[in-house]
């Protein structure tokens, strides 16, 4: 007879492909001490290095392979991207010859920042841009977005399209503390 | 005949009742958590100026009322990843795991093998556990090995007129508002806080680093 | 007449119909009855919506709030089921997209995910495909965009999307690949694969999978006869979240069906109507109603029923229940089974189509479609009774026959008084 109506008390098709990872399964769970278990394996699912940078520049389309992509390949796949995303999102790279205040044109800029880490003094100050030092770290308080807005949009001196280079957020809401462990305690 | 037709054709209707409901099975659930996402990552000198401190931030946008349910994820593991060498590619890793209510810190240690596959440095000498900070607690901190840790809601640092820059974006605005507005003033983030001391980094004077959330 | 044939035919029934040996005992669950205590889910998503939705009054350009206010409104539609909340949560995102120029991916999977509950499967369509366009979450768009498909009757393309994120170690797709063979009428394989992915959920301590795996391996026990495994996944389930109204139904129906144990039954959907009122639970207790001959009542609740399940506010969602309840407009059954095919062109679709020609007495064109459409298509149950009854009504005894022997294995899923029905043939 045909079957007809869904397989109740067929057995001889429950999947093998099933009770073969079943097994696995239990070899993996052996219980070997009384500590925590932190075996098994962790893939990259999200990264970071400087902030918003993901958000801003990655289009939606290249974001799923950015944030698994290791940084020393970033810049190799990302650069000219980001170079085009500088074009299009700011004026003040319209220009052949145009730079922002480092002195990086849209090419070499979008270079740099297609490599998403956070470089970090050992030696000195730890900063965003403190008007002195630049990307040697980054401190809580640090205007992070004001930065990168002006890099973006501010032009070779900082004085282009200004009411796209400062969002008018300058702080956080509550204070940090000076010691261990800095961020403020939540609302 | 027509009749009993017409019960017929009614009983096949009605009988398309409860019964289906019963096997009518709920929505899957949610395909993409939100627990593995990176809000913010931050790397700066200690109160101790021997020290580097990093910081990284998941599940953004907590209200209070969300802040005391919210809770690290067990299958996700925050790995900052440190540079020595000028290669961009990790010569160190501090990996941070919650289990039961505590986060393990291991590392400064070199990963096994650099990139988007890790596992636990078990092994690492430089470690540090912390019980994560109940909502509405004190601040909890622990420290061994010269190294500092904390893990547990926080204010979140961040500030940004978020929604004016996606007016920008989509062309419905040309600039910032002369006062912005803080997209995240009175939310929480999950925070997870490692000092150690700058001399188990290495380096010549400057790290590149970077954080990566990594799911089991 | 008809009334009289009814109460004999129920009188007949209930001779021959014994109960089994009871599974469920009150003790283990009446706890999650008392509804007099406030539930701490709905006063904590109150206050998150809340929130958010201050935070947006104040800001109104501040979309991220949207989503979060989104969020709060899918908890709340979940845990109260009332209607208006699903709404909201749907205009929430649909002010985001638009307001982000269309943009962000996730905004479209969120948007898909509201018009899928609210069984608008084409609309889901749309926001998946864009989503797919735009590329970010690309996987999670596939996945769901799977889910749209099997609704959409288009299963080549689900199988294809099924194949494109094959991992057995993923819940996510354990979980579909289940859907998928239990499609196919192989629901051994399907549970099998359902106790994967609750082993995947338990590794995860991610309660809400755990909730979600316990209360469909319920049901799925229930499928396959398992009614004691049932009813432990069920009471597992309210462990976790003793709000969880959608096990509380499971355990319903397991008194009515396998206990025949209605008082019981009525005594759990009366806590439940009370704490989350929507009209499925009348669905129930007409066929309650119905099995202890009251058909009086039986009619009286199908008839609350199709007025709150016609609230405009639902769409097309009970469209399915709505046709199956027409008995007394047979005209506007077969309006509402041509949505249905429109809206959601499955087998079970067609099925409901095919009843309603009968219903109109175009016995033939039932056949056609039966045939056609259903036969071979699903396995459900539910739909075979249905072209049992078409079958009947055009003079295929054999064929009856055929399906009635394997109807009968299905008697806990059908529930009592379909089963009466099976045994009329």
């Amino acid at each position: 007879m045909k079957k007809l109506i869904r397989n109740i008390l067929g057995l001889a098709l429950l999947a093998t492909m099933g009770l073969t990872s079943c097994d696995k399964d239990d070899n993996m769970m052996n219980p070997v001490d009384n500590g925590p278990d932190f075996s098994g394996t962790y893939m990259t699912a999200d990264q970071m290095g400087r902030p918003a940078i993901n958000t801003v520049f990655v289009p939606s389309g290249m974001k799923d392979n950015f944030n698994v992509t290791p940084p020393s390949q970033m810049g190799a796949m990302y650069a000219s991207a980001f170079a085009d995303g500088l074009r299009a999102l700011s004026p003040a790279y319209a220009n052949p010859g145009d730079a922002n205040a480092l002195g990086l044109d849209a090419d070499t800029f979008g270079s740099v920042l297609a490599t998403d880490i956070l470089t970090v003094s050992t030696t000195g100050t730890t900063t965003f841009y403190d008007g002195t030092n630049v990307l040697t770290g980054r401190n809580l308080a640090d205007d992070v977005i004001t930065v990168e807005l002006l890099l973006i949009f501010g032009g070779e001196d900082f004085s282009e399209n200004p009411g796209l280079t400062d969002d008018n957020v300058n702080a956080n809401d509550k204070a940090f503390d000076t010691s261990f462990p800095y961020l403020a305690s939540p609302w | 005949m027509k009749k009993s037709m017409k019960f017929l054709a009614v009983a096949a209707l009605a009988a398309v009742g409860f019964g289906i409901i019963a096997a009518d099975h709920i929505d899957a659930p949610a395909v993409q958590g939100t627990t593995a996402d990176i809000t913010d990552y931050y790397a700066f000198q200690g109160e101790n100026t021997s020290n580097l401190v990093f910081v990284a931030n998941v599940q953004g946008l907590l209200s209070p009322s969300a802040t005391g349910s919210a809770s690290f994820d067990e299958n996700v593991m925050v790995e900052f990843n440190i540079d020595n060498t000028g290669d961009n590619v990790e010569d160190l890793v501090i990996q941070a795991i919650p289990r039961d209510g505590k986060m393990y810190f291991f590392g400064p240690v070199a990963p096994g093998t650099p990139g988007a596959t890790s596992m636990v440095q078990e092994n690492a000498t430089n470690t540090v556990s912390v019980d994560i900070t109940p909502y509405g607690s004190n601040a909890i901190t622990a420290s061994n090995n010269g190294m500092m840790a904390f893990a547990g809601p926080r204010d979140d640092p961040f500030f940004f007129d978020f929604g004016k820059f996606t007016d920008i974006l989509a062309g419905n605005a040309t600039g910032f508002d002369a006062n912005g507005t803080d997209t995240f003033a009175g939310s929480n983030v999950m925070s997870v806080v490692i000092e150690v001391p700058k001399s188990s980094l290495g380096g010549s004077g400057t790290l590149n680093t970077w954080v990566e959330a990594k799911k089991k | 007449m008809n009334r009289l044939y009814m109460i004999l035919l129920s009188a007949i029934a209930l001779s021959c119909a014994s109960p089994e040996k009871p599974i469920t005992n009150p003790d283990d669950y009446s706890q999650y009855l008392n509804t007099s205590g406030e539930n701490e889910k709905i006063k904590l998503a109150e206050e998150e919506l809340t929130f958010w939705s201050d935070k947006f009054s104040e800001s109104p350009n501040q979309y991220a709030y949207l989503s979060k206010m989104a969020a709060a409104n899918n908890l709340l539609f979940d845990i109260t089921g009332d209607i208006k909340y699903l709404n909201n949560a749907r205009q929430n995102l649909q002010m985001a997209v638009d307001k982000t120029g269309e943009s962000s991916a996730p905004l479209y999977r969120a948007l898909a995910k509201t018009y899928i509950t609210h069984h608008q499967f084409r609309e889901a369509n749309d926001c998946l495909i864009k989503a797919d366009s735009l590329g970010e979450g690309h996987e999670a768009t596939q996945k769901m965009l799977f889910d749209v498909k099997m609704e959409l009757g288009e299963y080549d393309e689900a199988k294809r999307l099924l194949k494109s994120f094959q991992s057995e170690d993923d819940f996510h797709y354990l979980i579909r690949y289940s859907k998928w063979l239990d499609y196919q009428g192989n629901t051994e394989a399907a549970v099998a694969q359902l106790e994967l992915a609750k082993a995947k959920a338990e590794l995860m301590k991610n309660e809400g999978l755990r909730l979600w795996i316990y209360s469909n391996l319920g049901d799925f026990y229930g499928h396959i006869g398992k009614i004691e495994k049932s009813y432990e996944h069920y009471l597992k389930t309210l462990e976790i979240d003793p709000h969880y109204h959608y096990a509380l139904k499971g355990i319903a129906w397991i008194n009515f069906s396998h206990e025949k144990n209605t008082a019981e039954a009525s005594r759990i959907l009366a806590a439940l109507e009370q704490a989350h009122p929507v009209p499925d639970y009348l669905l129930l207790r007409s066929e309650i109603a119905d099995f202890n001959g009251d058909i009086e009542q039986k009619e009286d609740l199908e008839k609350t029923f199709i007025q709150l399940a016609s609230n405009p506010a639902y769409g097309d969602m009970y469209n399915a229940y709505l046709v199956s309840l027409m008995e007394t407009n047979p005209a506007k059954a077969l309006e509402l089974a041509h949505r249905e095919v429109i809206n959601r062109p499955t087998p079970q679709s067609y099925q409901l189509l095919a009843s309603a020609y009968l219903l109109n007495d175009q016995k033939e064109k039932a056949l056609n479609v039966a045939e056609k459409e259903v036969l071979e298509k699903t396995y459900e149950p539910k739909s075979l009774l249905a072209v049992a009854e078409i079958y009947a009504a055009n003079g295929k005894t054999a064929k009856v026959a055929e399906l009635k022997k394997e109807l009968m294995n299905a008697a806990y899923e059908l529930g009592p008084v379909v089963v009466r029905r099976v045994n009329q043939f």
